[in-house]
């Protein structure tokens, strides 16, 4: 009998490690891989931009789906800019400065 | 009553689905490293939350899942690694006291990766960078050494170990068990 018990206990262990499974990467999203990605990894490394899976982590994008990630340089500073798909399907962009995450404004459909 | 050489279960199912778990995880957290630091770092808290299953069910898992099953002294793990170099190995139906402790420094190594990689902050000099990349290659090397002890006591066991993971069943003998 107690064997039976702890075989249970084993699988209620084995379902843990499912729902851990689904809670740590059901959050990752694919991101478009640019040709600049060496360069991004590289500012990344030392620092001067802000990991983009950090802004993509925020409760603000949550349910959104990036369809394009770009990092780039308009004057003197670096911007993400993200192409997502929120739950109803509808396409926005939206503009963040890579050095510190802050969202700027830009017009939707710039 | 079990027959001498009756297969008899061993890794219960929590037991096996965390070392293919782990092995998973850790070839994702490896070949995401450069990639994919979304992934990458996912890959790492998955790693650590499986690692803190297992401290809990080595402390009320099944018998052989457990640390108290597994961790020899000195004594018993030398006289271990002589048998084996004699190529005479006792048997142990759970881990041999080699393996035991096998066990132990992957989970250290993984979680003193996992710990700083955490730490990571991205700056120039970031020692946490050193250390997590440093503990990631000692898991490998670690991860190899594994390979080979499972390789050599399923030869001179003459019993596949990488099957008895899978299946969760080692053959009884009457030593050691």
């Amino acid at each position: 009998m107690s064997e039976v018990r702890g075989s249970l206990l084993s699988w209620l262990f084995v379902a843990l490690i499912a729902v851990a499974g689904v809670i740590f990467f059901a959050g990752v999203r694919p991101v478009g891989a640019s040709g600049d990605h060496d360069h991004a990894q590289g500012l990344r490394h030392d620092g001067e931009i802000m990991p983009l899976a950090e802004i993509l982590g925020r409760a603000e994008l949550a349910g959104m789906r990036v369809l394009e990630a770009e990092l780039e340089r308009e004057q003197g500073s670096l911007v993400y800019e993200l192409q997502l798909l929120d739950g109803s399907g509808q396409v926005h962009k939206r503009y963040f400065d890579a050095a510190n995450g802050e969202p700027l404004n830009r017009r939707e459909g710039d | 009553m079990q027959r001498e050489r009756g297969a008899v279960m061993v890794w219960d199912p929590f037991v096996r689905a965390f070392h293919w778990s782990l092995v998973l995880a850790y070839g994702v957290a490896w070949v995401s490293a450069e990639q994919s630091p979304a992934l990458h770092e996912q890959s790492g808290y998955f790693i650590l939350a499986l690692i803190g299953l297992r401290v809990v069910w080595g402390l009320i898992g099944s018998r052989h899942a457990r640390f108290r099953d597994f961790l020899y002294g000195p004594g018993r793990t030398l006289a271990y690694l002589k048998g084996l170099a004699a190529r005479r190995p006792q048997h142990y139906a759970g881990h041999n006291p080699a393996g035991g402790w096998m066990v132990i420094a992957l989970l250290l190594a993984l979680v003193g990766a996992g710990v700083s990689g955490m730490l990571v902050n991205g700056g120039r000099e970031d020692l946490w960078e050193e250390l997590h990349e440093g503990l990631a290659h000692l898991t490998l090397v670690l991860v190899f050494v594994h390979l080979g002890g499972v390789l050599l006591a399923s030869l001179l066991h003459g019993e596949n170990l990488v099957k008895a993971m899978l299946t969760g069943k080692k053959l009884r003998r009457n030593e050691g068990v």
